[in-house]
């Protein structure tokens, strides 16, 4: 019965397109990915493609290692060195590129530095790792968690306020507690694979919900439910089949595109750095994760949350008996979050940091401090987001089988 | 083997579509007879447990049949009146899949399958997609997944609708050829496609059934007179308005008349036989006025 679910919703023309749409959305994005990694040349000028990535992984595998005091002093101490050059101090931009292009080997290091030593949580000077000396080295881990201490303790920002005690102490934990020094080396096919994932995720929901909207509607739509509902298994088991074939319609096309993103990105950018935290591109993050299972969490919170979006837009095409109506829950879902964010309400925000968008987000959301404190206890959003949503996915089961199976043919 | 309904009734809103039956169905061809909106289709839905009745019970050998959920629901083989289907699959693929949500044994089903395609002359559009099927084919498919169980009840609603008079014939022949050993209920508006075929007809009226028996019966029943006359041609508005006219058929100068009158309409007017589709009109039929008139 789950095959013929299945084969009911490819054997429309609409659905064919919508998977091409699909695997069209996958290699759009690993084109974008590849295309976004930029070489400067000796001359100052940017090069992109197979071997401008080559070059720039050959240039930061030079500085490849822990990242500890004595290595971040060879920085500092090069990264000064070329901020001496008439290049860098020139004022033709093409020398100041020509000056760039000497520091793409550590030039994620420098990100990580204007932040480390800015002076303020939330400052960013793009500039300032020009003004840091070697001799400064030791304070570069130390800061992160003496900015952060200060941001939550500043009575006039909304930090302050934002958080309750024991989340200030949480998310302080949390940073202190993360493994240091960092492993340092080439990580832009990782990078670069978090970062695009929320379009690929979300583009991907989008025509799940798309190809699922129709699976209890278009019984009525086609009135096909008078047969369905009088035969035998009408009312349970070819019921339950509809909800199988929601549920492998996502697992399968869902696994099938992050797989083929994957390994796309990967084997075009390189599976090097899997094993870097991943502070060395979100430098303020507070979970503790190496780039590859921020991967794997992003992975696992899309597939959860594609589930749960599609589940949802089943339950109304079996409520309403619309896809149409059905179809728009994704969007919903999607947009509404977004356009509430846009308000710019700090309270708002933290009850946002846990609607169901977020797992198709990941990459955005491990930026933000949502912490909830439950019950005396501190969680971070992710724990939530994953255990909450499961959980909900697995009642809008029951719920869809109960809705539709009650339905009457007037 | 016995299908009762006992006092069933359907209210939506402020309209009863079902208006207290009773009734018991043994083994045989039934027929529905009647007007569109006369509360046939709302009967069947409840017959496939479609819908539930507001109150009453239909019982299958002296189980409800709601509380025997699918138990009952394998007995059951339906063609409803606006027979929709999956416009995609192939008619081979429609019916394997009715097939599996009958509960059939994929082996099982493919043999059935293969069986009612060749029964109703489908076999060689097997592989056409659903959607591309003519009005007749479609029925016919139609029927076929209906069968697929070999169900005790059939249930077919307005099953020749639309169909042209070689197709209806054909399904009717094809419908004779199903009913045996089991009940077939089977409703239309159009008389001729049960007064062979039915052992029992039940006209049904405002969601009650007005009367039932076979067409001898009815007609017996009826006390029917009927009469035939040719009236001049400027009279013809007249007697439409004044009478029940079973047909009008125009000769030179003027039209005979078919008129269900309980006096002679004319001077001249001969007496006819009824006929079944006489007692329709008596039944369903509209007039100008309620006693039998004057020109």
């Amino acid at each position: 019965m789950v095959k013929y679910e299945l084969k009911k919703i490819f054997s429309a023309v609409s659905s064919k397109i919508a998977l091409g749409l699909m695997a069209m959305m996958v290699m759009l994005s690993t084109w974008m990915a590849v295309s976004s990694v930029e070489w400067i040349n000796e001359s100052g000028d940017p090069e992109t493609g197979f071997a401008a990535i080559g070059k720039l992984r050959g240039a930061q595998k030079e500085w490849s290692g822990i990242l500890d005091e004595e290595r971040l002093r060879l920085i500092l101490q090069e990264n000064q060195r070329i901020a001496a050059t008439p290049e860098a101090q020139s004022r033709d931009y093409q020398q100041n590129d020509i000056a760039y292009g000497w520091r793409q080997g550590f030039r994620p290091v420098l990100d990580m530095v204007n932040q480390s030593y800015a002076t303020g949580f939330q400052e960013f000077d793009w500039y300032l790792s020009e003004r840091i000396t070697p001799d400064q080295a030791g304070k570069f881990y130390g800061n992160r968690t003496k900015l952060m201490k200060e941001w939550l303790c500043d009575e006039t920002g909304s930090a302050y306020r934002l958080f309750t005690e024991k989340e200030k102490l949480y998310l302080v934990e949390q940073y202190e507690t993360l493994e240091t020094p960092f492993y340092y080396t080439y990580a832009e096919g990782w990078e670069q694979l978090l970062y695009h994932s929320p379009f690929v995720i979300m583009v991907g929901v989008l025509i799940l919900g798309y190809l699922a909207a129709g699976i209890f509607a278009n019984e009525f739509r086609w009135k096909s439910d008078a047969v369905f509902f009088s035969s035998r298994y009408g009312r349970d088991k070819a019921t339950a089949a509809k909800i199988g074939a929601g549920f492998v319609l996502v697992t399968a096309l869902y696994w099938a595109a992050v797989l083929i993103y994957t390994l796309l990105i990967l084997g075009c950018l390189g599976f090097d750095g899997w094993n870097c935290p991943i502070q060395i591109d979100l430098w303020k993050v507070f979970y503790h994760l190496k780039l590859w299972q921020a991967w794997v969490l992003t992975a696992v919170g899309g597939y959860i949350g594609s589930l749960f979006f599609v589940f949802v837009t089943m339950w109304v095409s079996a409520k309403t008996r619309s896809s149409l109506v059905a179809v728009t829950v994704p969007f919903l879902l999607i947009f509404l979050p977004n356009f509430l964010d846009n308000l710019n309400i700090d309270k708002l925000s933290k009850f946002l940091g846990l609607l169901p968008d977020q797992l198709l987000q990941i990459y955005q959301a491990l930026r933000y401090f949502y912490v909830y404190e439950i019950g005396g206890k501190v969680f971070n959003a992710m724990t939530l987001l994953v255990v909450v949503y499961s959980l909900l996915t697995v009642v809008l089961a029951p719920m869809m089988y109960r809705d539709f199976r009650k339905k009457e043919i007037i | 083997m016995e299908l009762k309904i006992t006092n069933l009734t359907k209210q939506f809103s402020d309209v009863k579509a079902v208006d207290d039956i009773s009734c018991t169905l043994g083994t045989g061809v039934y027929g529905l007879l009647g007007v569109n909106g006369a509360g046939k289709t709302t009967l069947m839905r409840m017959l496939t447990t479609l819908v539930t009745p507001t109150s009453g019970a239909i019982t299958w050998d002296g189980q409800d049949i709601f509380a025997m959920e699918g138990g009952y629901r394998r007995l059951l083989g339906y063609l409803p009146q606006d027979f929709g289907f999956y416009p995609d699959f192939s008619v081979y693929d429609y019916l394997m899949y009715i097939a599996s949500i009958k509960g059939l044994r994929p082996s099982v089903a493919k043999q059935r399958t293969k069986q009612l395609l060749q029964q109703v002359g489908l076999w060689k559009a097997r592989g056409k997609k659903m959607k591309t099927l003519s009005g007749g084919m479609k029925r016919r498919a139609g029927i076929a997944q209906a069968m697929l169980n070999d169900p005790k009840i059939l249930i077919l609603d307005e099953p020749t609708a639309g169909l042209d008079p070689s197709e209806r014939i054909r399904f009717r022949n094809l419908i004779s050829e199903l009913s045996e050993d089991r009940i077939v209920l089977l409703s239309t508006h159009i008389v001729s496609d049960i007064e062979y075929i039915a052992n029992e007809i039940m006209l049904m009226k405002d969601g009650r059934i007005a009367a039932s028996g076979t067409a001898q019966e009815l007609i017996a029943a009826s006390r029917l007179k009927v009469w035939g006359c040719t009236v001049p041609k400027d009279k013809i508005e007249g007697y439409l308005k004044a009478f029940r006219v079973a047909n009008v058929k125009t000769v030179p100068g003027g039209a005979e008349l078919r008129i269900l009158s309980s006096t002679p309409p004319t001077e001249n007017a001969r007496e006819e036989t009824a006929t079944l589709e006489d007692v329709f009109l008596h039944y369903f039929g509209e007039r100008g006025s309620e006693n039998d008139g004057e020109v």
